[in-house]
């Protein structure tokens, strides 16, 4: 067996590793920009600063 | 093997010449002083090419080797030239011939050695001249004992040098054509139909690949290969075991994408109903933190918008979410002119700070639709299948693509055909 198989071997190996790393710990799952204790925190200017923002819902200025 | 060797005296200098050629031997040309002999006539001389200069070639006059078997004598040699515009291409045919089974060509061109026999039973019925190609809107093709063969090249040869014995009359200059066709089976070989010019007789051969005769033929110090041949059967450098490799991998990578499917937790229905019956809070236990959880709003909704503000409470009371949340979908049309826009969902992503009861506030605001059926779920200790999915997909492609490119090496040998759509 050449050392180049090896090699394509190995990384493909270490790529179906880390493809169950990422899923298992959830890596990559999108997160609202307006949940979250820091989020509620920033207070209304990042409720306002969102607006629009696709995919964590429009929010409302008050 | 002849058993004994004889020799001869050039009739023309008088130089020693090896007779090694059996009885159909017509012609002997002397390697000293390029006189031609007639060997039927007591090796009278029938002409003398001044100053030919040998070709390059790793096989010598009376050089002896075996394939399957039958053992050949390198008999004659010649040098042959193609020009085509600024190019010229350059190989050596050699004679060879066997007792037992009669003359072949052994042809050295960059290196790759074609051994060539002339076919008694070939597809004379369909012979392809030049002039036919020419005409020919498309590559030509004929079948021969029940294989396809294809249009490779043609070959307008010219040869340079003579030297040794044939069983025919070669010439310094003379000229001809060669129309090869191949399949797509290196193992078929390559039919070549023969014209010289001036009106000798056309010939049908048949060549196949010898990467071994330089070794069965001793050759002390054997020409390196150059380039490919078109008879070479090159296989991917990648085979089976790696297309069985990916394909595994993509197994696995599918399998751990269902266990990480089985694994999400099911969502939690925490409302279900119209949206004017929502409590003013609803209250949920939530238990993984180390994991996104989500708050999906879901409203059935049919061409209208409704718009909702969502608070959410943490078990100790700290605010998470002070928010709004827009459901709006619209559609029309039929068939290939149906459209649609905006979704029934929308989500409150996030990763709960502790384990405990949550407080959600969701109250519809006035303006929105009222009807359809409205529900809150809540999902907690999400995974993300995603990365396995791909990985599969990733793997399988590759499982695809080593034969693909296999084929496509092996479509590789045509990549010396000298056809044009164009002509």
């Amino acid at each position: 067996m050449n050392f180049g198989r090896l090699v394509i071997m190995a990384l493909s190996l270490a790529l179906l590793g880390g493809a169950a790393w990422a899923s298992f710990t959830s890596y990559g799952l999108s997160m609202s920009r307006d949940v979250g204790v820091a989020a509620a925190a920033r207070g209304a200017s990042i409720r306002s600063g969102s607006i629009g923002v696709g995919g964590v819902g429009r929010l409302r200025v008050k | 093997m002849t058993g004994t060797t004889r020799a001869i005296d050039c009739t023309n200098c008088g130089a020693g010449l090896a007779v090694l050629g059996g009885g159909r031997v017509n012609t002997q040309v002397c390697g000293y002083c390029g006189a031609s002999l007639d060997a039927n006539d007591a090796y009278r001389v029938l002409k003398v090419w001044d100053g030919m200069e040998r070709p390059s070639s790793p096989f010598g006059l009376g050089m002896t080797g075996a394939i399957d078997g039958v053992t050949f004598t390198v008999i004659g040699t010649l040098g042959q030239r193609e020009v085509w515009g600024r190019q010229v291409w350059e190989w050596v045919d050699h004679q060879l011939f066997s007792p037992t089974h009669g003359y072949a060509w052994l042809t050295v061109e960059d290196g790759h050695c074609v051994l060539t026999r002339k076919l008694r039973d070939g597809p004379m019925h369909s012979f392809l001249t030049s002039a036919k190609v020419e005409r020919a809107e498309t590559p030509p093709r004929l079948s021969w004992k029940g294989t396809r063969y294809r249009y490779y090249a043609t070959t307008n040869w010219e040869t340079t040098y003579v030297e040794g014995e044939f069983n025919w009359r070669p010439e310094r200059g003379r000229t001809g054509t060669t129309v090869t066709v191949m399949s797509d089976d290196p193992a078929d070989g390559m039919l070549a139909f023969v014209e010289p010019v001036g009106g000798a007789e056309r010939e049908i051969e048949r060549s196949h690949l010898w990467p071994g005769a330089q070794a069965a033929f001793g050759v002390e110090a054997p020409v390196r290969v150059h380039g490919q041949h078109p008879l070479q059967d090159i296989k991917a450098a990648i085979g089976p075991m790696m297309i069985a490799w990916f394909a595994g991998l993509a197994v696995a990578a599918v399998a751990l994408g269902f266990v990480v499917v089985a694994m999400q937790p099911d969502p939690q229905r925490l409302f279900s109903g119209s949206p004017q019956d929502l409590p003013p809070e609803i209250v949920f236990a939530v238990s993984d933190t180390t994991r996104p959880a989500r708050v999906e709003l879901f409203h059935d909704l049919r061409n209208a918008f409704a718009g909702y503000e969502v608070q959410l409470t943490a078990p100790d009371g700290t605010a998470l979410a002070d928010t709004y949340r827009e459901i709006s979908y619209y559609s029309g049309g039929s068939g290939e002119d149906s459209w649609s826009e905006g979704s029934r969902s929308q989500t409150l992503n996030f990763v709960p700070p502790m384990a405990g009861d949550y407080t959600l506030s969701v109250a519809s605001e006035s303006g929105g639709a009222t009807s359809g059926a409205f529900r809150v779920t809540f999902r907690e200790g999400r995974l993300n299948a995603f990365w396995l999915w791909a990985a599969a997909g990733l793997f399988g492609l590759c499982a695809a693509a080593i034969p693909f490119f296999g084929l496509a090496k092996r479509s590789a040998r045509w990549k010396g055909s000298d056809w044009s759509s164009e002509g």
